[in-house]
C-alpha cells in the first residue's frame, strides 16, 4: 500500500472528523416524539400527536409503482402547524425536514387540503416509533418523509 | 471475437451488476454511519463507483466506465433502482463514470503505476456523485453539504485502497500475457 495514499485517507478522515464535530456539536437537536416548527427564524417544539386525531386513508405510490394501501390514525400537517401558533395565512410552502436532512416540500394549498398531507407514527427497524410525513396524490414516493425533525415555514 | 476480448467484456458486465447491486448489501452498514453523522448518504455510492473503477483500470480503453455507467442507469431505469432521483439517476451514474475515464486517461499517460490514479478518481467520482444527488434532490447548503462532500471523499478513498488490491490481483486472471506486458 502506497504510503501517499495512506496519507490521503488519513487527511480526508482528519477533515471529516473536525467538520462532523462542528456540525454535530451546532445542530439543534429535537426531543423523540416532537418536531421542530420553524417560523420567522423562531423555532417551536411541538408533540404533533397532540392534534387531533384524524383516519388517514389513501394509496402512496413508489418509484416502481407499486402501491401502497395506507389506513391508520395520524394528524393533519395544518393541525400541527396551528399547534405552532401559525395561521395557514402566514406561509406559502412548507419544507418537511428529516433528521438526515432530506426534505420534502408542500405547498400551502396542499397544507390547507384536509386529504393530502398527514403525519402519522411510523415503526423503525429497531422497534421504535418515528414520525413519518405521508403525502397521497403523488406518482412517487419522494415525499413520503421518514423521521421528520423540523418544518420550515416560508 | 477473441477469447481475451469476450473476458474483458464479461468482466465489465459482471461489475456493472456488483456496482449496482453492491450499493443494497453495504446499504445497512453505510445508514448507521449516515444516520449517525445526520446526512443523507454518501457512503454506499462509493462502494459501488469502486467496480466502475476496477474494471476501467484493467480494461484499459477510454471510455469504458462511461459505457459501464450508461449500461448500470439502464439497468437502474428498468429495475426501478433509481431512488429519490427518480428519472434524473442516469446523470447521477454517468457524470461520475465520465470523471473516472478522464482521471485513468490522465494519469496513464504520465505513470505507470495507477495505484494514484485510482485513488484520485476513486474521491473524484464519489463527490461528483453526490454533489449531483445533492443538485437534483437533496438541496443541502452549508455545513451539512461540506460535510456529505468529505464523508463521500473520504469512503471514495477507502474504497480505492480495496479498488487498487483488487486491481492487483484480477489483472492476470482477466488480461492475456500479452496486455499484460
Amino acid at each position: 500500500m502506497k504510503k501517499r495514499n495512506i496519507t490521503i485517507i488519513v487527511v480526508l478522515l482528519i477533515i471529516t472528523a473536525i467538520i462532523a464535530a462542528i456540525y454535530l456539536l451546532g445542530r439543534n437537536y429535537v426531543p423523540k416524539g416532537k418536531v421542530s416548527i420553524v417560523f420567522n427564524e423562531k423555532s417551536v417544539s411541538v408533540d404533533p400527536f397532540k392534534a387531533a386525531s384524524v383516519n388517514v386513508n389513501g394509496t402512496t405510490v413508489n418509484g416502481k409503482g407499486k402501491e401502497k394501501e395506507i389506513s391508520t390514525t395520524g394528524v393533519t400537517l395544518l393541525s400541527v402547524i396551528q399547534m405552532a401558533g401559525v395561521s395557514d395565512s402566514d406561509f406559502s410552502k412548507a419544507l418537511v425536514v428529516s433528521s438526515d436532512e432530506y426534505s420534502a416540500e408542500l405547498t400551502s394549498a396542499e397544507i390547507l387540503d384536509p386529504d393530502i398531507a398527514f403525519l402519522i407514527k411510523s415503526a423503525n427497524d429497531d422497534d421504535t416509533e418515528s414520525i413519518k410525513l405521508s403525502v397521497f396524490g403523488d406518482s412517487d414516493s419522494k415525499r413520503q418523509v421518514k423521521n421528520v425533525e423540523r418544518i420550515e415555514l416560508k | 471475437m477473441k477469447t481475451h476480448k469476450l473476458r474483458a467484456f464479461i468482466f465489465m458486465a459482471l461489475c456493472c451488476d456488483l456496482g449496482l447491486f453492491a450499493k443494497k448489501l453495504i446499504a445497512p452498514a453505510a445508514n448507521f454511519i449516515t444516520e449517525f453523522l445526520h446526512i443523507p448518504g454518501g457512503i454506499a455510492t462509493s462502494f459501488s463507483l469502486m467496480f466502475l473503477i476496477v474494471a476501467s483500470s484493467i480494461i484499459r480503453f477510454f471510455g469504458c466506465a462511461t459505457l459501464m455507467a450508461v449500461v448500470q442507469s439502464i439497468l437502474a431505469l428498468c429495475f426501478g433502482m433509481t431512488g429519490s432521483m427518480g428519472i434524473l439517476a442516469p446523470i447521477g451514474y454517468i457524470i461520475p463514470g465520465i470523471i473516472i475515464d478522464v482521471i485513468l486517461f490522465l494519469f496513464r499517460k504520465k505513470e505507470k503505476d495507477i495505484s494514484l490514479a485510482i485513488m484520485i478518481a476513486s474521491i473524484l467520482a464519489s463527490v461528483s456523485a453526490c454533489l449531483t444527488a445533492n443538485m437534483i434532490v437533496f438541496r443541502l447548503t452549508g455545513i451539512i453539504l461540506l460535510l456529505y462532500v468529505f464523508v463521500s471523499a473520504t469512503s471514495g478513498s477507502i474504497c480505492a485502497i480495496l479498488a487498487n488490491e483488487l486491481v492487483r490481483r484480477l489483472k492476470p486472471i482477466i488480461l492475456s500475457p500479452k496486455e499484460l506486458s
